[in-house]
C-alpha cells in the first residue's frame, strides 16, 4: 500500500506476532537443550546448537509452507498469513545460524578456505548416497537469504510482483533441497526409521495440504457455471453484503462484490502479492485484500490516493434476476458503472 | 469502533493493519498457539529420544596436561611415555599421538622441534604440554601452544634404552570399518564419524592428522589402526575419498609398542561397499 517507502511499520499486531514467534524459538531451543542434557549429557555444545537450530528451521519451514494452503481452506488462518514474512525472515536467521555454525565447526581452521572446503571436501558429486549434502544446505540457505533480503515491499515493487512472486516460489526448491540435505546428511548416521517417518510425515503434510487446497479451489471454479460470452454469476442473494463471489472465467478469477445495493466486478488478483481479492471485504467503501489489506475502489479498481495500484474491472448485467459478467476485462483502473440491484 | 460494528453483522474479517482482531479470531489464534506448543513439545522430545546418543570421548578444552617422555616422529608424531615396568622389567609404554591445533597434524611441528633441539643421534626427551583427547583408554594430545608446547628435559637414564619401538608382525588381514580422523573421533566432535562428519574428517586428514581405521568386532569392542603406506609413508591424500564411509581394507598389521599400524597400498587395498 505504500506510495513511498518506509522502514517496516510496526503495529501492535506485528509486535504481538513477533513476540510470540521469538518466544516459540527460545522455548524450542531451551527445551531441546534441556532434553538433550537429560537424555545424553555427553553431547558437545556445538552439536547441540547445530541440531537445535537445524531441526527448528525445518519445523518453521513446515509451518510457513502450511499457512498458505491452510488459509485457502479455512479463512481464519489468514491472521497468520498477514505476517508470514516475519516468520520467513526469522526462519532464515535460525537456518543461517545453523549454517554458520556448521561452517565454523566442520570447515574452518583447516588447510583451505572454509568455503572451498565446503565444496571440495567431499567430491562424491556423482554418487547419490555419498553426495555432499552440506552443499545442498548451502544452496537452500542461499534461496532463503534472497527471499529474506527481498521481503520488504520495496523489493516487491522494484522487482515487479511477478518476478518477486517467482523468486519467492523458490521456497519450494529450498524445501526440496533441505529434505535431501537431511536425508543424505544426518539421517545417514542416525538412520532410525522413526526419524525417516517423521520427515516423511512432514513432506506428506505439506504436499497434502497444497493438493487439498488446490482441489477445493478447482471445485469452486468448476461450480461457477458459465455460458457463451457472458458468464452467469448467480443471483444477488447469493452474495453477502460487503462480500464477493468468485467466478472462474477463461482461465481467470473474477470477484463480484455486493455493497450498498450495488454490484461491481474486478479481477480477483491483488496487485500486491496476488492475494485473492474476492475473499476480502468492502471496508470503508473499498475492496480490502484479505492478505495484507491493500485497498481498491470497486467501481474503478483503483487504490485510493495516494496509492497507485490498479486492477481491471469487468462489465456486469442482470437478466431475469441472474447476474452475468463479461469475461473480457476492462483496462486496469477503468471506471465501470456499478450494477444497481433492482 | 464503526468497523467493529459493521463487521459483526457477518463472518469476521481480519485486516493486518487493524489494531485489534475480532474476538472469534482471537480465540482461534489461541487455539493455533496451543496446537503449536503441543507440536514443539512433541517434536523436541521425539527428536532427542530418537538420536543414537553420543560417544563418551573427552576433549579437555580448558585443561592443559604436561607429559614427560620421548618425542618420536615415526611411525607417527607422538610422545612415548613410560609408566613403570612389567614383571620382566620391561618398561610399560603408552604412546600418545600428537596433533596440531585446528585441523592439522603435527608432523612438521614435531620435525621442527626435533631439528631445533636434537643433539646428534640422541632421542629427544621432552616435557610437552597440551590438551588431551581420549576415549576408552586411547589418548591423543593437541599441541595447542604449538612451538611453545615443548621443553627439553634430561633423558631418564633407562628411558634411553627403550628408544627403539617394539615391533611385532601380526600378519595380514582384511578388515571392515571406517576411516576416521582420530582427533574428532576420540572426542573433539560428536558425532566424529559417519556422513554428517565426513567433510570435517576429510579436512583433518588433508591437514595431516593420521588417518585411522576404526573397526568394531561382533562384541561391540572397537579398535583403531593407524593407516600407513607399505613403506610406512603417510597416505593421507590417497585415502581422502574413502573417509567416513563403510570400507574394507586389506594390509599388513604391525603392533608398534602399544599401537596397531596397518600398512596398505592405498590404490588397491581399500574397497567401498
Ligand atoms: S496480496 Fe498483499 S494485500 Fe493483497
Amino acid at each position: 500500500m505504500s506510495a513511498s517507502y518506509q522502514g517496516v511499520l510496526w503495529n501492535r499486531q506485528k509486535r504481538i506476532y513477533d513476540f510470540v514467534l521469538w518466544s516459540f524459538i527460545a522455548v524450542y531451543i531451551a527445551l531441546f537443550a534441556f532434553l538433550n542434557y537429560r537424555f545424553d549429557p555427553r553431547i558437545t555444545p556445538e552439536t547441540l546448537f547445530i541440531r537445535a537450530t537445524g531441526t527448528l528451521a525445518l519445523l518453521m519451514l513446515h509451518v510457513i509452507l502450511s499457512i498458505g494452503p491452510l488459509a485457502r481452506i479455512d479463512k481464519r488462518f489468514l491472521i497468520l498469513l498477514y505476517n508470514r514474512r516475519h516468520l520467513g525472515v526469522s526462519m532464515f536467521l535460525v537456518a543461517g545460524t545453523h549454517g554458520v555454525f556448521n561452517l565454523a565447526q566442520f570447515h574452518s581452521m583447516g588447510n583451505v578456505n572454509p568455503f572451498v572446503s565446503l565444496f571440495s571436501s567431499n567430491m562424491h558429486y556423482t554418487s547419490f548416497i555419498n553426495f555432499p549434502f552440506q552443499v545442498l544446505g548451502f544452496f537452500a540457505l542461499l534461496i532463503l537469504f534472497m527471499m529474506a533480503a527481498t521481503s520488504h515491499d520495496f523489493w516487491l515493487n522494484t522487482l515487479t510482483p511477478r518476478l518477486w512472486k517467482s523468486l519467492h516460489m523458490l521456497v519450494y526448491v529450498a524445501y526440496a533441497l533441505v529434505i535431501m540435505h537431511v536425508v543424505l546428511g544426518v539421517l545417514q548416521l542416525e538412520h532410525e526409521p522413526t526419524l525417516f517417518g517423521v520427515l516423511l510425515f512432514g513432506l506428506t503434510w505439506v504436499s497434502g495440504l497444497h493438493l487439498y487446497a488446490g482441489w477445493l479451489e478447482g471445485k469452486r471454479d468448476r461450480e461457477a457455471s458459465h455460458t457463451e460470452g457472458w458468464v452467469a454469476v448467480g443471483t444477488s442473494d447469493d452474495i453477502e453484503d460487503s462480500r464477493a463471489k468468485i467466478v472462474f472465467v477463461g482461465g481467470e478469477r473474477i470477484a463480484v462484490f455486493r455493497y450498498n445495493g450495488k454490484l461491481s466486478a474486478v479481477s480477483n488478483v491483488c496487485k500486491h502479492q496476488n492475494g485473492p481479492l474476492g475473499e476480502g471485504k468492502i471496508v470503508d467503501g473499498c475492496i480490502t485484500c484479505p492478505w495484507h489489506g491493500y485497498q481498491y475502489r470497486p467501481e474503478d479498481g483503483c487504490a485510493p490516493p495516494p496509492f497507485k495500484e490498479k486492477v481491471s474491472t469487468f462489465k456486469l448485467k442482470m437478466v431475469n434476476g441472474i447476474i452475468y459478467v463479461s469475461p473480457k476485462p476492462n483496462a486496469e483502473g477503468q471506471f465501470e458503472e456499478p450494477l444497481v440491484i433492482g | 469502533m464503526i468497523m467493529r460494528e459493521r463487521t459483526r453483522q457477518s463472518k469476521p474479517f481480519y485486516i493486518g493493519w487493524m489494531p485489534k482482531a475480532e474476538p472469534e479470531y482471537r480465540s482461534f489464534v489461541r487455539l493455533v498457539i496451543f496446537a503449536l506448543v503441543v507440536v514443539i513439545i512433541f517434536v523436541s522430545v521425539f527428536l532427542v529420544t530418537n538420536q543414537h546418543g553420543f560417544s563418551s570421548g573427552v576433549f579437555e578444552r580448558s585443561n592443559f596436561t604436561e607429559l614427560e617422555g620421548m618425542l618420536i616422529q615415526k611411525p607417527f608424531p607422538a610422545i612415548k611415555t613410560f609408566y613403570g615396568k612389567d614383571i620382566y622389567g620391561n618398561p610399560l609404554v603408552k604412546t600418545i599421538p600428537l596433533v596440531n591445533k585446528g585441523k592439522f597434524g603435527a608432523d612438521s611441528l614435531v620435525a621442527q622441534m626435533m631439528a631445533a633441539h636434537r643433539t646428534a643421534g640422541d632421542t629427544l626427551w621432552v616435557n610437552i604440554k597440551g590438551r588431551l583427547i581420549y576415549n576408552r583408554g586411547v589418548a591423543l594430545m593437541e599441541l595447542t601452544a604449538q612451538d611453545a608446547a615443548m621443553h627439553m628435559m634430561k633423558a631418564l637414564p633407562d628411558g634411553q634404552k627403550f628408544a627403539a619401538p617394539m615391533v611385532t608382525d601380526l600378519g595380514t588381514a582384511t578388515l571392515q570399518g571406517q576411516i576416521v580422523d582420530p582427533k574428532c573421533y576420540l572426542g573433539v566432535m560428536k558425532p566424529g564419524e559417519g556422513k554428517p562428519h565426513s567433510d570435517c574428517a576429510i579436512r583433518c586428514i588433508a591437514g595431516g592428522i593420521p588417518p585411522m581405521l576404526r573397526i568394531i568386532n561382533k562384541d561391540g569392542e572397537e579398535n583403531l589402526l593407524i593407516l600407513r603406506g607399505e613403506q610406512g609413508e603417510t597416505i593421507n591424500r590417497q585415502v581422502l575419498k574413502f573417509v567416513g564411509q563403510p570400507v574394507t581394507v586389506s594390509g599388513k598389521i604391525e603392533q608398534v609398542d602399544d599401537w596397531l599400524v596397518m600398512k596398505i597400498n592405498p590404490l588397491t587395498s581399500i574397497e567401498t561397499e
